[in-house]
């Protein structure tokens, strides 16, 4: 079971309507990877994003669930900018959020769904904060909200949109940390997509290079300095520093 | 004077107004989060448009002003209006279309300036039994929508990516909403007046916002406020002597200033802190 793949597709053309921005995408996410998505602005990463997570029909082609596999259920930490902060919504309000997948249309959140909102604020050293307005929080805790408003939803697949994008080093070094940490202890499966190379060096187990194309490499070939250098057009050196990826 | 402010007539336009009040100003809080300001006044201007081509053509104004709101709101939650240009655009070209299409028909209409200063201002004094009935199912029906699918209205407002990642039906929601709006819109117009609708569809929402409510007491105060606001404007009306709607609004203005400061002094206090 372990071998088979949680959502795969094949020779799939991704786009908008029936514009293809990646043509001939065959791709399979395994449990438990790290499935990191690089690639220049407008390179197409947000493309195969939202089309994993349904929020773009496949051009050609579908994304699908194999035989004697469970539908995903994702986890969505979109990018934090993204998020309306006009509405005056506590971090409790925006993490119940992540319940609401799994109760019916018209049914409201109960006790069970409150305790799992706590529960998931705790998890990300946030539940001292639960009373506050989401748009009065750091970055940072901002960040620890969105992640936890994914977990509340007892997700299999957790996907990051550029998690660590406007934070200053020590936040995003606690971030990453966190992501690291929430991965072993629930056993997800994780994609993360950031155009910081660092980030998903430090992450992933597989990197997927998006670029009008996408090309499926382990992390240590990703690593490689020919490759990225390759890949950017620029010379790229990658270092590693207590567990961490330093990209020059 | 007491007794005319609680005389049979008078107490009927209290009733027409609470039930505008309630409507509108539950509905603004979500105008305002969602910024539809826009949209609000174009589609009270749809309705304008609509209830003269009734009035030119011999049709049922409601029907025609139901009819257009319910098109109007329909074609601006559609997702594809703004793929190419954002979707304001399109909402201000209606609203000029409509304005002019109104225009052109009142000019058209031999009982043309009747209808349009009943258009601009109402006639909460002088309302319809028949057409309290309609107002007061169609609040009814709203409330209960909203009530018990809360949590989609708000998830679909305030995340919709992440609500169509879990499910939830986004686009479904989004025009509910909107053809609630319109339904509202243009039942309230009929009873209040393009302007009053228009200010009770955005000032209680934005008093309660601007004093820093949260969510859920934002509803009720928005309720609450264009309540008093709508309610009062008749009784003050017959006191003074002057127009309705201008005596609601003045109420809803003052409301906005009241919010503004208590946000000010609450925001003070925060940072104190």
């Amino acid at each position: 079971m372990a071998n088979i793949p949680l959502m795969q597709c094949r020779q799939t053309d991704m786009g908008y309507g029936r514009k293809v921005v990646l043509p001939d995408v065959s791709l399979a996410v395994a449990p438990g990877e790290v499935l990191g998505i690089l690639g220049p602005n407008g390179a197409g990463k947000t493309t195969l994003l939202k089309t994993l997570l349904g929020l773009l029909p496949p051009v050609r082609g579908a994304i699908s669930v194999p035989a004697g596999r469970a539908r995903v259920r994702f986890g969505y930490v979109p990018q934090r900018q993204v998020v309306d902060e006009t509405f005056p919504l506590t971090a409790a309000d925006v993490v119940l959020m992540g319940r609401y997948g799994l109760l019916r249309p018209g049914r409201r959140p109960g006790r069970d769904d409150h305790a799992a909102t706590l529960r998931a604020l705790a998890e990300v050293g946030m539940a001292d904060q639960a009373r506050r307005l989401y748009r009065e929080l750091s970055g940072g805790q901002k960040q620890r909200v969105l992640i936890a408003r994914a977990l509340a939803g007892q997700p299999t697949v957790l996907v990051l949109d550029e998690p660590t994008t406007d934070m200053d080093l020590g936040s995003e070094r606690a971030i990453l940390e966190l992501i690291q940490r929430l991965r072993a202890e629930h056993g997800l499966t994780v994609l993360v997509v950031s155009h910081l190379l660092h980030v998903v060096l430090t992450l992933a187990t597989r990197v997927a290079l998006v670029d009008r194309r996408v090309e499926v490499l382990p992390v240590e070939d990703a690593r490689g300095s020919e490759v990225l250098s390759a890949f950017y057009g620029v010379r790229v050196q990658v270092h590693a520093i207590n567990g961490m990826h330093v990209v020059v | 004077m007491l007794h005319d402010l609680f005389s049979p007539f008078m107490l009927t336009s209290y009733l027409a107004s609470a039930l505008v009040g309630t409507a509108c100003g539950f509905l603004s809080v979500y105008v305002i989060l969602k910024r539809l300001v826009f949209l609000a006044v174009a589609l009270a201007q749809l309705v304008s448009a609509a209830v003269a081509l009734a009035f030119f053509l011999h049709l049922n104004p409601t029907v025609a002003a139901l009819g257009g709101v319910v098109l109007g709101a329909l074609l601006f939650s559609w997702p594809a209006l703004g793929s190419v240009l954002p979707r304001e655009n399109a909402i201000g070209t209606s609203y000029a279309l409509a304005s002019a299409a109104g225009v052109l028909l009142i000019a058209k209409n031999a009982q043309g300036e009747e209808h349009l200063l009943n258009l601009l201002y109402g006639s909460v004094l002088t309302v319809p039994p028949g057409e309290l009935w309609v107002m007061g199912g169609v609040v009814i029906l709203a409330g209960a929508v909203y009530l018990r699918y809360a949590k989609e209205f708000l998830f679909t407002s305030f995340d919709p990516e992440m609500a169509r990642t879990l499910g939830v039906r986004t686009r479904l929601w989004e025009a509910v909403l909107y053809v609630s709006l319109g339904l509202v819109i243009a039942l309230a117009i009929h009873l209040g007046g393009i302007m009053l609708v228009f200010a009770l569809l955005v000032m209680p929402g934005y008093a309660v916002l601007l004093a820093r409510s949260r969510l859920r007491p934002a509803f009720w105060g928005a309720v609450v406020l264009a309540l008093l606001a709508a309610v009062a404007g008749p009784a003050l009306s017959l006191i003074w002597d002057v127009p309705t709607s201008a005596v609601s609004i003045g109420l809803l203005g003052l409301f906005v200033i009241g919010g503004a400061g208590i946000g000010h002094w609450r925001g003070a206090l925060e940072r104190g802190r």
